[in-house]
């Protein structure tokens, strides 16, 4: 299963995910600070 | 308008003590009084009473004011009130302005009298820029359609309806039951007045079923709603019943042949019935229906007893469900509530011993039309219980198990069973194990009181230890009671769980056709708990009974008077003033590319890509969320009343002073910018550096108005909205997200660090949450150094250089 990767610019943790198969926009959450202002990182 | 031609008016309310116990008001009109454009400015002790008002008159003809701006409590509260006071002074009702200064300063700086006061002439000072750019709106003219909504047919959805209907206006009446009734018709007797209570709703449901204005669906679903107030389309999930409800006389012969036997729902399970049955005898609509989960059909047994002995030819196994679509105006919801299960609270025994049960299960044990006939029998051995306990707030005012709020009703629910018990068993012993008796509607009291002389023992406290007698099946109860302080032992024949109330459970997915906002209770959300309690946020939305909270029938008969009464309002009326906040297209700019169309949540932007003869708004479903107007390359779109020289000239504002100490928020009108609100009425603090701009959707903020913020040299700036899921224009933050994701990426690409624009999503009732990121942002400014701020404006110049030597 392919993960994405997400930054929390609130706290800074990074953290994955698995991907959405059908690619529909979910609210992020950052898993330490709650913060929605969660970065998908670009694949490397 | 030419800016010499422009005349503005402030109003500084000091509203009572609320905003000048905190903020000089008096600094705060001088402050005004010095910004350009701004002729006269004054100071208010209520602004919206009559003599506020009357003075707002007064200096618009003596001045000749063209752009007002009223400084006092939330748009939310008091805009259109003030919008009306200077539509009738002539000046067209949108060239009002509001500066939030209670909620967002008063109320939440208590403490910073200093800073409160700061604020409130940088609030003030925003809403002037904005203010000075405003246009005349014209409000849009919606033809009305004549026809009403109710969704839920429980007590107060067949008030609703029946009002309606009497008042001559046409009525759907959805209910997702097989018949109409809900709780109530489950009920034994009600309190205070310990009438019986299908007797008196039974003759309701009648009428509701008869109605020469009602059509009634039941055993159907609302599975989409469009449109928009005064023209809602709706379509409605008919489910098969099997059985032709007009035809049916409800002779019973189906059930009679019927071979399969299951648990009867509305008897808890205390009773069985057929898969042909009818509900109760009272049911409205009067038909049977078969249970196909439980049918043996066609498939895989070729029963079909009931087919061949059904003389009126009724029923049809291959019905099939139906879709069906409304044309209504106006929408009142009345989906009621679900009783709490005990089964997570298990400490209890309810899963464990069967002499344990709940209130709801009482009801049945003890009407007249339940399982036994109103012979209160308990479940193991048949016999009458001599000392039955009742344990108050199971599932209610508990934290972290069940729900936090009281269930209102559970209380004299109880005091009402009691006397019931010793109106049928005098001599049985009842003990009420409680943590307060919240007995305070009008003949409550009294009920109460004559439990206590009835010889109901009242224990403050609840059981710690709840073990059963495996011979005697008995319950043994150990408490502490806090008045004697002794720990004492009880052993009862039976014990009744008063179990709370709780959100429907299907009410998330019922809110999120309707695009309406829960508490963070999950029920109903209203427009203004005070001036607005049974209007939905979405106008032409209303609700009555337990969907808004928990309460009896008589506060949900109440409450459904209140939402007929607002809806007559819109179905009265031929015509309706619709927003004039909505998508304008300058056709010179327009490329007819198509991005506007394909980001509109309501289909409201028609282009023809092939014919380039530019995008154009379909004003009815135009709902002004602005998300058109922000992914516009060309700047062809703009929003009316939140146009982008208007918030471009607020973040000037916002950043003219000091723009180093100052964050910048975006709050959508629907949630953060509500739950900002929430903040300020529950007098919650925080950091007195944020400035607010509201938009009616976070999907308005285009990117050019963040880059705006950091090029005057804002340290952070906060992007907020409602929930993914939740957008009060369906899906138009998604845009939001998208765009933020653009932004941090280009802000990466510059050197600026992306951390500097943050995104938050805040539902209406996160007041608590919204004050907690205010205080974690006020953290992240204090790390954005002079030198890093000095950077951004460096590189972001740079850009508009390479940006204009490319053009």
């Amino acid at each position: 299963m392919a993960k994405d990767h997400f930054k929390c610019l609130r706290c800074g943790i990074t953290y994955e995910l698995e991907a959405d198969p059908d690619g529909k926009l979910k609210e992020r959450i950052c898993p330490k600070c709650k913060s929605n202002s969660v970065r998908k990182l670009k694949a490397q | 308008m030419e800016e010499d031609n422009i005349r503005v008016g402030v109003f500084v309310c000091e509203c009572g003590m609320n905003i000048a116990g905190t903020v000089d008001c008096e600094a705060v009109k001088e402050s005004a009084a010095k910004i350009p454009g701004v002729v006269v400015s004054v100071k208010n002790k209520y602004t919206c009473a009559d003599p506020g008002q009357e003075e707002i008159k007064r200096l618009i003809r003596e001045h000749n004011l063209n752009r007002i701006v009223v400084a006092s409590c939330s748009p939310r509260m008091h805009e259109s009130t003030f919008r009306n006071c200077i539509s009738q002074a002539g000046v067209n009702p949108y060239l009002l302005e509001m500066a939030n200064i209670r909620e967002h300063c008063s109320w939440v700086h208590l403490h910073e009298k200093t800073a409160a006061t700061e604020k409130a002439a940088d609030i003030v000072g925003i809403a002037v820029a904005k203010a000075k750019l405003l246009q005349p709106v014209e409000e849009t003219r919606i033809p009305v359609t004549h026809a009403a909504l109710v969704i839920g047919g429980g007590v107060a959805g067949i008030q609703a309806a029946l009002d309606l209907a009497d008042s001559g206006h046409k009525v759907y009446l959805v209910e997702k039951q097989p018949s109409i009734g809900g709780i109530m018709a489950q009920l034994d007797k009600t309190f205070p007045t310990m009438d019986c209570s299908i007797c008196v709703l039974g003759p309701k449901m009648m009428d509701a079923g008869k109605h020469r204005n009602i059509e009634l669906m039941a055993y159907s679903e609302v599975v989409k709603v469009n449109g928009y107030i005064g023209n809602y389309k709706v379509t409605v999930n008919k489910k098969a019943r099997f059985v032709d409800e007009k035809e049916c006389n409800s002779c019973g012969e189906c059930a009679v042949v019927c071979p399969v036997i299951v648990p009867d729902e509305f008897q808890h399970g205390f009773a069985s019935r057929k898969a042909a049955y009818i509900p109760f005898p009272q049911a409205v609509p009067a038909s049977h229906i078969i249970d196909m989960k439980n049918c043996l059909g066609n498939n895989p047994v070729r029963c079909n007893k009931c087919v061949g002995v059904c003389e009126k030819h009724c029923i049809d196994l291959n019905m099939e469900d139906k879709l069906v679509e409304l044309n209504v105006g106006v929408i009142i919801v009345c989906t009621g509530m679900d009783v709490y299960d005990p089964r997570a609270l298990d400490e209890y025994g309810y899963t464990r011993f069967h002499n344990v049960i709940t209130t709801m299960e009482f009801e049945r044990l003890i009407c007249g039309g339940g399982p036994t006939q109103g012979n209160l029998l308990r479940p193991t051995d048949h016999k009458v219980p001599k000392r039955i306990g009742f344990i108050q707030c199971v599932g209610s005012r508990t934290v972290n198990r069940g729900n936090p709020y009281c269930s209102n009703v559970c209380c004299m629910n109880t005091i009402k069973d009691s006397l019931l018990i010793k109106e049928h068993y005098a001599g049985t012993e009842i003990y009420v194990f409680y943590m307060d008796i919240r007995a305070y509607g009008k003949g409550f009291e009294d009920l109460y009181r004559r439990s206590k002389e009835e010889g109901v023992h009242y224990i403050r406290g609840f059981p710690g230890e709840v073990t059963e007698d495996p011979v005697t099946r008995n319950i043994k109860v150990r408490v502490e009671n806090t008045t004697t302080c002794l720990v004492e032992n009880y052993e009862l024949d039976m014990l009744v769980l008063s179990v709370g109330l709780q959100p429907d459970s299907e009410l998330k997915k019922l809110s999120n056709l309707l695009n309406v906002s829960l508490t963070s209770d999950g029920f109903m959300m209203e427009a203004h708990p005070k001036l607005k309690p049974v209007d939905a946020p979405t106008p032409g939305i209303f609700f009555a009974g337990s969907v808004e909270a928990p309460k009896d029938i008589k506060d949900s008969v109440t409450q459904a008077g209140a939402a007929v009464s607002r809806s007559s309002i819109i179905l009265n009326a031929d015509i309706i003033k619709g927003d004039g906040v909505k998508a304008v297209i300058d056709n010179s700019k327009c490329t007819s590319c198509g991005v506007c169309a394909k980001v509109c949540p309501y289909n409201a932007l028609e282009v023809d890509i092939k014919a380039k003869s530019g995008a154009k708004v379909i004003m009815a479903a135009c709902a002004g969320c602005g998300a058109c107007s922000a992914e516009c390359r060309f700047d062809a779109i703009t929003i009316r009343g939140f146009m982008d020289d208007q918030i471009m000239s607020q973040i000037d504002s916002a950043l003219a002073v000091n723009p180093q100490n100052k964050i910048v928020s975006f709050l959508c009108n629907w949630c953060s910018y509500a739950a900002s609100d929430v903040a300020g009425i529950s007098r919650m603090q925080y950091p007195a550096n944020n400035r607010f701009i509201r938009v009616m959707c976070s999907a308005r903020v285009t990117e050019k108005f963040l880059w705006h913020a950091f090029e005057l040299g804002a340290p952070l700036v906060l992007l907020s909205g409602c929930h993914i899921g939740d957008c009060h224009y369906i899906t138009a933050n998604h845009s939001t997200q998208k765009r933020a994701d653009r932004m941090w990426d280009a802000m990466e690409k510059l050197g600026i660090r992306p951390e500097r624009l943050q995104l938050e999503w805040i539902s209406a009732a996160e007041g608590p949450r919204f004050v907690e990121i205010m205080q974690e942002l006020e953290k992240l400014r204090g790390k954005v150094t002079k030198e890093e701020i000095e950077h951004t404006q460096k590189a972001l110049a740079e850009r508009e250089k390479e940006k204009a030597k490319a053009a």
